[in-house]
C-alpha cells in the first residue's frame, strides 16, 4: 500500500500544507520589521527551525542507533536511516540558508567560525554515514557500521550547540543562543514556524520510514 | 518590497524539501 493511500497520512499532509502557507503568511505580514536587518532578518524564521529539526533528526539517529545495536530489531534501523536522511536534508538547508542571510548582514557568505565549521563537519560526517550504508556490504553489517557512525557523529551536536560558549567571543560572528531579548511578536511567529517545520519533519520521517519498511519487506520476500 | 535574499531562501528550501519528497516517492514507486 502506498503512503498516501492511507487516509490518515493524506489528512496529516493536507493539514501540514495549509499550515505551511499560513506560516509563510505570518512571516511576511505579521512579523515585525527589525530596523537593522529588514527582510534579511525574516530568513531566521526559516533558518532556526530548520536547525532545530536537523538536530532533532540527528538526536533521533543516536537514540534509534543505540536501540538498534542493543535489540538488533530492524524497525529501529529503519527509523535511524529515515532520521539521518531527513536530518541531513535539513542540515543541507541550514548550510544553504545561513550563507544567504550572512551575505547581506556580514558582507560575506561564509566565515570559518566555530559554529559554521562544526555544522559543516556534521553534514560531512553524515555523508560518510550514507556511504557506509550504500557500500558497507551485506545489510546486517552495513547497518551495524552505520549505527556506530551515527552515534559517534551525534557527539558533534552538543559541540555545535555550545560552540558559542566553547570558543572565545571574538572568534564568533554568530548570534548567541539566548532569544529571550526578542519582542513577543517575533517569538510568536518564530514558535509557529518551529511548529510548522516540526510537522514537515514528522511527515518526511513517516514517509521515508514507510518506504524503507516496504523495501525491506520486498527484499525479504525475494530471499525467501 | 521583498528582499531577493528572503525570496532565495523560500525558493531554495521548498525546492530541496519537494525534491526529497519526490526522491522518496520514486523509491516507493519502484517497489
Amino acid at each position: 500500500m502506498t503512503f498516501l493511500a492511507d487516509k490518515k497520512n493524506k489528512i496529516i499532509l493536507f493539514v501540514t500544507l495549509i499550515i505551511i502557507f499560513v506560516n509563510l503568511w505570518t512571516i511576511i505580514y505579521l512579523a515585525p520589521m527589525i530596523p537593522d536587518q529588514e527582510w534579511a532578518q525574516r530568513i531566521f524564521y526559516y533558518h532556526v527551525p530548520l536547525a532545530w529539526n536537523a538536530f532533532l533528526g540527528y538526536f533521533g539517529v543516536m537514540v534509534f542507533s543505540i536501540t538498534y545495536l542493543i535489540s538488533r530489531d530492524t524497525k529501529w534501523d529503519v527509523l535511524a536511516q529515515a532520521a539521518a536522511e531527513v536530518g541531513t536534508i535539513f542540515c543541507l538547508l541550514i548550510l544553504i540558508t545561513g550563507p544567504i542571510w550572512a551575505k547581506p548582514i556580514w558582507g560575506k557568505a561564509w566565515t570559518w567560525e566555530p559554529r559554521l565549521t562544526t555544522t559543516l563537519i556534521l553534514f560531512l560526517l553524515f555523508i560518510g554515514y550514507f556511504m557506509i550504508r550504500e557500500f558497507g556490504g551485506p545489510y546486517e553489517r552495513s547497518s551495524r557500521y552505520a549505527a556506530v557512525i551515527g552515534i559517534l557523529a551525534s557527539i558533534d551536536i552538543p559541540i555545535i550547540y555550545y560552540a558559542v560558549d566553547f570558543w572565545a567571543p571574538q572568534v564568533q560572528s554568530h548570534p548567541q543562543r539566548d532569544m529571550g531579548g526578542h519582542a513577543s511578536a517575533v517569538m510568536q511567529v518564530f514558535y509557529f514556524s518551529l511548529f510548522t517545520f516540526t510537522l514537515i519533519f514528522i511527515n518526511m520521517m513517516r514517509y521515508r520510514s514507510h518506504v524503507r519498511k516496504m523495501e525491506l519487506l520486498k527484499l525479504e520476500d525475494e530471499n525467501v | 518590497m521583498f528582499s531577493g535574499y528572503f525570496i532565495a531562501v523560500i525558493i531554495s528550501v521548498w525546492i530541496v524539501v519537494f525534491g526529497y519528497w519526490m526522491y522518496v516517492r520514486d523509491k516507493e514507486k519502484s517497489i
